[in-house]
């Protein structure tokens, strides 16, 4: 099994230490091209001999596949950023993602302690959230993402709002949802939970989306959405679900209807929405050409690198990704995909597919009483997936653009250490599986 | 349902929507990929895509310009497509392109600094060939024209090197110019305004095709260059000079007039009355409609037909154009590409060309006696392009067949296998009877034998033709014109020679004429 992920690290990696050459081709560049891979090799065998020594033998395709598409944004990374980028890449998100989930591992107790102090990660997630709305530092685009505390880099909070929410919704799921399900009331098709649990729930979502809608991060807003009709859904064995996503809906399309009467639409929001429909649309265009680097302009330049693609690519260092704006982080799959055609970034999807199923199989795996554990997974991989959603759908221009990372690609720092933890979590709640396995074995 | 069966359902779906989502790439690939393509080659195209885009408003039919330059076509398509363009492009060898001798006039060569310029070796050839920008996003001329070959494109072995990443060179054009005779055209024009149209007469080669004042297309990209160049220098004047063009078209009132039964070689024009003006010149006047269209350029009352062409007597001439049926005259005139609504289409020259006119407005010739008097012998309203007046000697000499001009001999790649010969090559019938030709040729073989020496005119060759010198109007010099031909076993060739503001005809034009046709019928 060792050799097994040994070998498909490996692979890939020599793969993509030979793609990294191409691009600086004389024969100085190898000996530095190759590091950065010895370094990624190291952080994801180091993970996995942690799970060895745990004997977690059982699930063997979720590591080899977050490594090889860390090495596939490595490698894009490498190309755009360079050094510095990569050196980025791995001070802020792998070695320390790295040292966590190994952390998670070698600690199985932490899934417990995790759980007993939901409630705190959820306040604190949410009050850092709040913080950042209030006195954020704001970027160039006025969207105020991140808190800078001290003399330390500034800290996206929006991305730990997510898992907070994960864990929150889990715990909460677990501890108050059989509750919820036995007092709700039923109106005609419908049951709706008793006010009193449903309160909680609806004011945390309610409150960090406020938040994040003062921080004009609307990517992150549609995936609490997304997150929390989802675990909704599972968590709930009734039609409960229904009906609490229908109040949200109209909530939400309530809100929308009144600030749109009494408020202007965010410029933000109406232009990415303009792009949507024509990224070549005149309005988009005051002087007549698209010099400004507005989101039609952005668009634009991921579909040309999309198109000047094709199946196999322009072919690693010999395209034009540079001229994509973000092309190290949002657009950075039509930067692979024009580089490494279509077939690599049909296949990068295809991987964040086997991602999410592999962590819902484990989640299955579980005994049925862990619920917040298997809530916890279900979360995780519904996180990665709406990133994913998102921002690929984004770059194919299927629906307005909204900037969020992609998973284990984009150059990020706490976005990525975040997406290394909840893999990290993973692996952790997968030592349950093996002991629960094994003493169903041994009686 | 429980949460095992919602949890896989929901891992299901996910999936799945990730797989559906990938079906974007799919679709900008396949179904939008072609007419997105980042290469603004073809910018007319480009220009109205993007501009449908952009949801512009649709431009009326026809009010679009036929050709965009260069500028135009980059300001009109996206940032990202210039962007994307030039990047391409810069990694492209574009094809060389010879004379007819197998002598370069155009090539990419490498600087110093290892940048990729385009090398232009015959400035008199400026307009024809054209140029390229500094950022090769545009073209001119046959540069423009031929493209698509000059990158290589839709060659087959071109697509498989993209794909393998290795250079990409273009397709080799060879020219029809023949450089002796280019050579002895502009000596003989000297550096005048005007132009200078040789043309095989069997084939339609172009020969030689001078325009005068030119421009040194090497220095086109120094940044201000171009926009100090004056006096029109930009012009291709052969093909987009739009001239008065003076007796010379007397030939088509002629053709008409024969080709049409109105009259025949026995036909005597009787100019009545002569007078003697003031200075002692006997003239002839032919009234119409109450204007006076004077004529003193024989002494004799009755002349045939032939003789008053030789003579250039504009009473005849205005006599015969009134006297016809106007229908039938626009039609000749249309017939010879003049305010013919489908000039571009009968006459698709590779080239920019300008289009000819019979009048302002074709419902004044009809009724206005005076207009169609005084286009019969050349002035009126009428404009003529260079080439378009070569065709019509064409014409004359080839039994009344028109061999298009052409420029590309042959299309070849770079190991020198010809793709393609000829590309633009085609003949333009139904201009007139074989017996119209062979009258009008002998009538203007009776103006070189008449006052040039006959045989002795071109050495080798027998020649005819007929001067032109076309009243302005003030103070303005008159352009002096002519049109003729010249054959020999060797090389059957028509000329046209027009130079601005030069004088007469016959003391400026024929020269040139004769420069030129004595070159282009000898072997060496």
């Amino acid at each position: 099994m060792l050799v097994f992920v040994i070998g498909g690290v490996g692979f890939v990696s020599v793969a993509v230490a030979e793609q990294v050459q191409n691009g600086a081709d004389p024969e100085p560049f190898i000996r530095p091209a190759l590091l950065p891979v010895l370094v990624i090799a190291a952080a994801f065998l180091a993970i996995h001999a942690a799970l060895s020594i745990r004997k977690i033998t059982f699930e063997q395709t979720l590591l080899p596949v977050t490594a090889l598409l860390f090495v596939i944004g490595a490698t894009m990374i490498w190309r755009l950023r360079g050094t510095d980028g990569i050196a980025q890449q791995f001070t802020r998100g792998l070695i320390p993602g790295a040292l966590i989930a190994i952390g998670l591992v070698a600690w199985p107790r932490s899934i417990e302690h995790l759980r007993r102090l939901s409630v705190p990660v959820g306040l604190i997630g949410l009050g850092l959230l709040i913080l950042t709305g209030a006195f954020g530092v704001e970027d160039e685009t006025g969207a105020r993402l991140a808190l800078k505390i001290g003399p330390l880099p500034p800290v996206q909070t929006s991305e730990i709002i997510k898992v907070a929410l994960i864990v929150f919704l889990a715990w909460y799921i677990e501890h108050e949802g059989r509750a919820a399900e036995g007092r709700a009331h039923t109106l005609l098709w419908f049951r709706l939970p008793a006010l009193r649990y449903l309160a909680p729930a609806a004011l945390f979502v309610g409150a960090a989306t406020l938040a994040l809608v003062a921080m004009s991060d609307y990517g992150a807003v549609l995936i609490l959405a997304i997150l929390f009709v989802a675990m909704l859904y599972t968590g709930f064995e009734t039609r409960i679900f229904v009906t609490i996503s229908a109040l949200g809906l109209a909530l939400a399309l309530l809100v929308g209807l009144i600030l749109n009467h009494t408020w202007e639409i965010p410029a933000t929001i109406r232009y990415r929405y303009l792009a949507f429909q024509n990224p070549w649309s005149s309005e988009l265009m005051p002087n007549g050409i698209t010099i400004a680097e507005g989101p039609g302009y952005q668009i634009q330049q991921a579909i040309y690198a999309i198109i000047a693609g094709g199946v196999t690519g322009a072919g690693l260092g010999l395209g034009t990704p540079y001229f994509i704006p973000l092309a190290h982080s949002d657009f950075i799959l039509a930067a692979i995909i024009e580089e490494m055609g279509s077939a690599v970034g049909i296949a990068v999807l295809v991987l964040y597919a086997v991602i999410v199923m592999r962590i819902v199989r484990v989640a299955l795996l579980l005994p049925r009483e862990q619920i917040f554990e298997r809530l916890l997974l279900v979360g995780i991989a519904v996180h990665l997936f709406s990133q994913v959603f998102i921002m690929a759908g984004g770059t194919f221009n299927l629906f307005p653009l909204t900037g969020v990372t992609l998973p284990f690609l984009s150059l990020g720092g706490v976005a990525l250490l975040v997406n290394l933890v909840e893999i990290g979590l993973v692996l952790a709640v997968m030592q349950r599986v093996q002991q629960f396995q094994h003493e169903r074995w041994t009686v | 349902m429980t949460l095992e069966r919602r949890a896989w359902l929901i891992s299901r779906a996910l999936a799945l929507i990730l797989l559906l989502v990938s079906f974007g790439v799919v679709y900008w690939q396949l179904l939008r990929g072609v007419s997105l393509q980042p290469v603004a080659l073809d910018p007319v195209t480009a220009a109205r895509e993007y501009a449908r885009l952009r949801g512009d408003p649709t431009p009326e039919p026809g009010s679009e310009p036929a050709q965009v330059g260069m500028m135009e076509g980059l300001a009109l398509v996206p940032q990202p497509v210039v962007q994307r363009t030039v990047n391409l492009l810069s990694k492209i060898t574009r094809g060389t392109i010879y004379d007819s001798a197998g002598n370069v006039l155009a090539e990419d060569r490498i600087t110093q600094d290892g940048e990729r310029i385009r090398y232009y070796a015959d400035p008199s050839l400026a307009h024809t060939i054209g140029y390229v920008s500094a950022l090769r996003t545009g073209a001119m001329g046959l540069e423009a024209a031929y493209n698509d070959e000059l990158l290589g494109l839709n060659r087959p072995d071109t697509e498989i090197a993209r794909l393998l990443h290795q250079p990409i060179r273009g397709s080799d054009l060879v020219l029809t110019i023949d450089p002796r005779v280019q050579q002895a055209a502009v000596e003989a024009l000297g550096g005048r305004a005007g132009a200078v149209v040789a043309v095989d007469a069997r084939t339609g080669a172009v020969l030689a095709i001078v325009s005068s004042p030119t421009y040194d297309p090497n220095r086109a990209g120094d940044a201000g260059y171009l926009s100090s160049l004056g006096g029109g220098a930009l012009i291709n004047r052969a093909t987009q000079g739009l001239y008065t063009p003076g007796s010379t078209w007397k030939t088509l009132t002629l053709i008409a007039a024969y080709d049409s039964g109105q009259v025949n070689a026995g036909t005597v024009i009787d100019f009545g009355q002569p007078q003697v003006d003031p200075s002692g010149r006997t003239c002839y006047y032919y009234e119409v409609d109450g204007g006076r269209i004077p004529d003193c350029s024989h002494r004799e009352s009755r002349l045939d037909v032939s003789t008053a062409y030789v003579y250039s007597a504009n009473a005849a001439f205005a006599k015969l154009a009134d006297e016809m049926d106007p229908s039938l005259y626009i039609e000749y005139a249309q017939r010879f590409g003049f305010s013919d609504p489908n000039y571009h289409r009968r006459f698709p020259l590779e080239l920019a060309a300008a289009l000819p006119q019979a009048a302002n407005d074709l419902d004044s010739l009809r009724t206005n006696n005076l207009l169609r008097a005084s286009t019969g012998f050349g002035q009126g309203e009428l404009l003529a392009t260079p080439i378009q007046m070569a065709m019509m000697a064409q014409a004359v000499v080839n039994d009344g067949v028109i061999k298009l001009p052409y420029f590309v001999e042959s299309v070849r790649d770079p190991e020198g296998r010809v793709i393609s010969t000829r590309p633009n090559s085609r003949t333009v019938q139904g201009l007139m009877r074989v017996r119209t030709a062979q009258f009008v040729k002998e009538a203007m073989a009776g103006l070189i034998n008449r006052y040039y020496g006959g045989a002795n005119f071109i050495p080798g060759a027998a020649a005819g033709g007929k001067t032109g010198t076309a009243q302005l109007g003030g103070d303005l010099e008159p352009h002096a014109w002519f049109i003729g031909f010249a054959e020999n076993e060797y090389r059957r060739v028509a000329i046209a020679v027009v130079v601005e503001h030069g004088g007469a005809g016959s003391d400026v034009a024929v020269p040139i004429f004769r420069q030129v046709a004595a070159a282009a019928t000898s072997q060496e």
